[in-house]
């Protein structure tokens, strides 16, 4: 078990990462992306087909109509051309059609499946989000990395930590509980840096399928956390997944 | 639709680290103004309860209460999507109705935990916190009703102060009481 020093000397000390000036524009989603969409919703209609058949086979006919209706809608949402997608200004990587973008979504605010970087929809373009942007509940997402770090920094505000915190997760899953059983997950994170006048700033979150989260009320800290465990090396746990 | 009339919202430009103190400072005015309004040598009584342990769970409630059987409680709660902002509502409120609710509380977790137990016994664990759950939610809607009525019958007996019209004009004067601004001198509280 690690002690208050040693955790305390695991802190590290890490600039503001820096934001690019590139904002990107919207487009319609095409070649690869395209098949993608279509592929992923028309295998979630199929499966919806399947269950609607089974059910219209057994003569629960209403159940079996809502799940022809999802089908329906799934097959629509697959071949839809209401859909956009934009590159990330981080990295270009697509944001997914199904991430929201569309022209009439200004403020639209969407987050990158490989950077993790939040990003914006203003004034007809996507643009990095305002870097020193802050929620008064922990909303900004990020992923737990293996053996991770913390910025040198109290998570809330920056200034020099006075004091290391813990924040514990719990979750009781849903499936098993419908089967009668009781399934909980639960998970700590340790030496987490605030100062005397902050605390609560970052969240532990695990989600029914157990992926494990930390939610930041800062997002200058959250981007902190990022780039000083991606320079150390430090891999996401599980796959890329918000 | 009176909770409707008597309630606003109001908040702060921008979310910031210093916005859950802020409100919790007007918390206390409020209290501060309500008691140059309804002075406690007159018999009233003030509270301010603050649940600032859970982010996402913020509240401030300010109780105004006289005697027994009549009173208000200003509950000041961050909007979800836009927490920087928060709804004001004057709802109804007695001491008779906050001793129930206790009591209700206490007397109900015991028979639960037995429930939970003895059903723990006979079915699975997940299906025996479910149905625990569902009697508790239950029971606890039904035990509400009970005590709203009690508390409320009482009122009209012995005299309801706060009622519907009071509660509107309430919190138009809360509405006039300014709210905390951050001073750009002080560092940012949680």
């Amino acid at each position: 078990m690690a002690t208050y020093q040693q955790l305390l000397g695991s802190l590290v000390d890490c600039e503001d990462p820096s934001v690019p000036q590139r904002t990107t524009s919207l487009a319609k989603p095409v070649g690869e992306v395209r098949s993608k969409h279509i592929a992923t919703a028309g295998g979630i209609a199929a499966l919806f087909a399947v269950i609607a058949a089974a059910l219209f086979y057994w003569q629960h006919w209403i159940w079996g109509g809502i799940s022809a209706l999802l089908t329906l809608l799934m097959l629509q949402s697959a071949f839809s051309s209401e859909w956009w997608v934009a590159a990330c200004p981080y990295c270009s990587a697509v944001f997914e059609p199904v991430a929201g973008l569309r022209p009439d979504k200004e403020g639209k605010v969407v987050q990158c499946k490989s950077c993790f970087e939040y990003s914006i929809y203003s004034g007809g373009r996507v643009r990095p989000q305002d870097p020193n942007a802050i929620s008064e509940v922990p909303s900004f997402v990020s992923p737990v990395f293996e053996n991770g770090v913390w910025p040198k920094g109290c998570l809330a505000c920056g200034a020099a930590p006075t004091r290391l915190d813990e924040v514990k997760a719990r979750n009781v899953s849903i499936g098993m509980l419908a089967m009668g059983r009781l399934w909980v997950t639960s998970g700590k994170a340790k030496g987490i840096p605030y100062c005397d006048a902050h605390r609560d700033a970052v969240e532990l979150k695990i989600d029914q399928r157990k992926r494990v989260t930390l939610e930041w009320c800062s997002l200058k800290m959250m981007r902190r956390y990022l780039a000083v465990n991606k320079k150390l090396g430090r891999k996401p746990t599980g796959p890329k997944w918000i | 639709m009176t909770d409707l009339m008597a309630s606003f919202e109001t908040g702060f430009e921008r979310p910031s680290l210093e916005n859950p103190i802020l409100f919790s400072r007007y918390a206390d005015e409020i209290a501060m103004r309500l008691g140059h309004l309804y002075p406690e040598r007159t018999g009233y009584r003030i509270k301010v309860e603050k649940k600032e342990e859970e982010p996402r769970k913020r509240e401030w409630n300010v109780e105004l209460l006289h005697g027994w059987f009549t009173g208000a409680t200003v509950e000041i709660k961050p909007i979800e999507k836009t927490p920087h902002r928060a709804r004001v509502r004057v709802r109804w409120h007695s001491r008779l109705l906050g001793a129930m609710t206790k009591g209700f509380v206490i007397l109900t977790v015991p028979p639960l935990i037995i429930i939970f137990v003895a059903l723990a016994f006979t079915t699975r664990l997940g299906f025996a916190l479910v149905l625990t759950a569902i009697i508790g939610v239950l029971w606890g809607i039904a035990g509400s009703i009970v005590m709203l009525l009690v508390a409320r019958i009482f009122a009209a007996i012995f005299g309801n102060e706060f009622d519907s019209n009071t509660r509107v004009a309430l919190a138009d004067k809360i509405q006039q009481f300014p709210l905390p601004q951050a001073s750009a001198a002080e560092p940012a509280r949680r």
